[in-house]
């Protein structure tokens, strides 16, 4: 035992804690000893034994066929009242002994699914957020079709729903159920089956304690959801089922989106779109500026100047080297004019040389002679004709 | 770009939004992209805001009627 001291409120929760952990879901078999019902919609009831009493807690309506003096089994889970530190049994299922049997089936039942894994949260399927097609099987007469269809139609518009009647009660009850599930979800297009009755006795509700029917749903690819009778009520489809509704209307606003939210949350998404977008053009201009300041316009001048001059002496330069190229051939025109000018074929006449052509082409060899050949000897005035009387060599 | 928005649901639309204000909540992308992913998103989100405006949903009964499924429609 260690040595901390509690205060009452720390040990009446701590021990509530401890009970709803130990003491939860359990069976419990009693006499009615005392019975009150509160306007608040909660009935008070004491269970005893010949030993022993117990204080009991449950909704108004588990106790409305209830009378004191009879025995009952219930269903539910050990609490604290932590104000006064009494504990008590919150009932969520009472069954009176009279209908011993079929509560004797249903919990045999269970406890053979149960082993076999068919209640495992691991077997579950995920409800699709925003489905397109929702199926119901459902009673098609009554309030509750009409309240899913309601509550679907106002929160979610563009829902699709099909619709499946069957028999929710009575003679041939099961097997209508089944019947009608199989048609159902052999339609290919549903998202997810939501099946649905109305509250009721236990008797009412047995049909969905039937095992044909659970290993149906267990079997069933398509999501399932389950919204049997009143929140007290369990019937062995909700174990089953993929999702259980305490009510027909909570399944019908837990399977559907709120078009109102929808539209709102498109609203918002745009506005983080335009607040996304704008702040991130802001840090861009923001960048942009912060460049300009490294940029000064003082700096920018003097690099300018600089670059400037860079032309200016490369322009120079330039000039240089085309100034020299150009005296160097105008030196080298002056030359071959010079060239030419003293290589004047009349001049060189003038001076007493002539030249000699055969057949108008100048003879620069003997050798291109015959004796007896005429050639024309072009001076520098006048041209005669002669014969070649003799070669020889210089 | 629009043609190929328009072929999707609300779900797949509403999806492919919240990636790319995952994605455009990311400073290092570059402006062009930045750009495109802005007119996408706007698009996307139009046309999300279009499906819950225009679609209404019906309501039909499931019956079999010589051996096959049928859907009435009871609107």
């Amino acid at each position: 035992m260690s040595n901390t001291i509690y205060t009452v409120t720390q040990i009446n929760n701590y021990s509530s804690q401890i009970l709803k952990k130990k003491l939860s879901n359990i069976w419990v078999k009693g006499e009615i000893s005392s019975l009150k019902i509160y306007p608040s919609g909660f009935a008070y009831i004491t269970l005893r034994d010949s030993n022993s009493e117990l204080s009991c807690i449950c909704s108004s309506k588990l106790v409305n066929n209830v009378k004191e003096g009879v025995s009952v089994t219930v269903n539910g889970d050990i609490s604290i009242y932590a104000i006064k530190g009494n504990y008590q049994l919150r009932v969520t299922s009472l069954f009176l002994d009279g209908k011993g049997k079929l509560w004797q089936e249903y919990i045999e039942l269970k406890e053979k699914l149960d082993k076999e894994g068919i209640f495992l949260p691991t077997h579950k399927k995920e409800i699709p957020a925003m489905p397109k097609t929702i199926g119901i099987l459902s009673s098609l007469e009554g309030a509750v079709i009409h309240d899913i269809c309601n509550i679907l139609k106002r929160r979610f518009p563009i829902v699709n729903i099909v619709l499946k009647d069957t028999k929710v009660n009575g003679l041939n009850s099961v097997e209508d159920l089944c019947y009608n599930f199989d048609q159902l979800k052999s339609f290919e297009k549903l998202d997810v089956i939501i099946i649905a009755r109305g509250g009721g006795s236990f008797e009412d509700l047995s049909c969905f304690n039937s095992e044909k029917l659970v290993r149906k749903i267990f079997n069933c690819n398509i999501p399932v959801i389950s919204a049997i009778g009143h929140e007290t009520d369990f019937t062995l489809c909700d174990f089953v089922s993929d999702l259980r509704a305490s009510t027909p209307s909570e399944a019908a606003e837990l399977v559907t989106a709120d078009i109102i939210d929808l539209k709102q949350s498109l609203v918002e998404k745009n506005d983080k779109i335009s607040f996304l977008f704008t702040n991130y053009i802001d840090k861009k201009i923001l960048l942009l500026n912060n460049y300009s300041k490294i940029i000064k316009p003082a700096n920018f001048n003097h690099i300018l100047i600089r670059k400037c001059d860079e032309v200016d002496y490369k322009i120079k330069e330039l000039i240089n080297i085309l100034k020299s190229k150009f005296y160097n051939l105008s030196f080298k025109l002056q030359s071959v004019d010079a060239i030419i000018k003293n290589n004047n074929i009349k001049k060189i006449k003038d001076m007493g040389f002539s030249i000699i052509r055969k057949n108008n082409q100048i003879v620069k060899d003997y050798n291109d002679l015959d004796l007896n050949d005429i050639i024309q000897i072009d001076m520098a005035v006048g041209n005669v004709n002669v014969k070649v009387k003799d070669l020889y060599d210089d | 770009m629009m043609t190929s928005i328009k072929k999707l649901s609300f779900e797949e639309a509403i999806s492919e939004l919240d990636i790319i204000i995952e994605k455009i909540n990311n400073d290092n992308i570059p402006i062009d992209d930045m750009e495109s992913l802005f007119e996408k998103a706007l698009m996307l989100n139009h046309h999300c805001k279009s499906i819950l405006e225009k679609t209404k949903g019906k309501i039909s009964k499931l019956v079999k009627e010589n051996d096959e499924l049928k859907l009435l429609d009871i609107d």
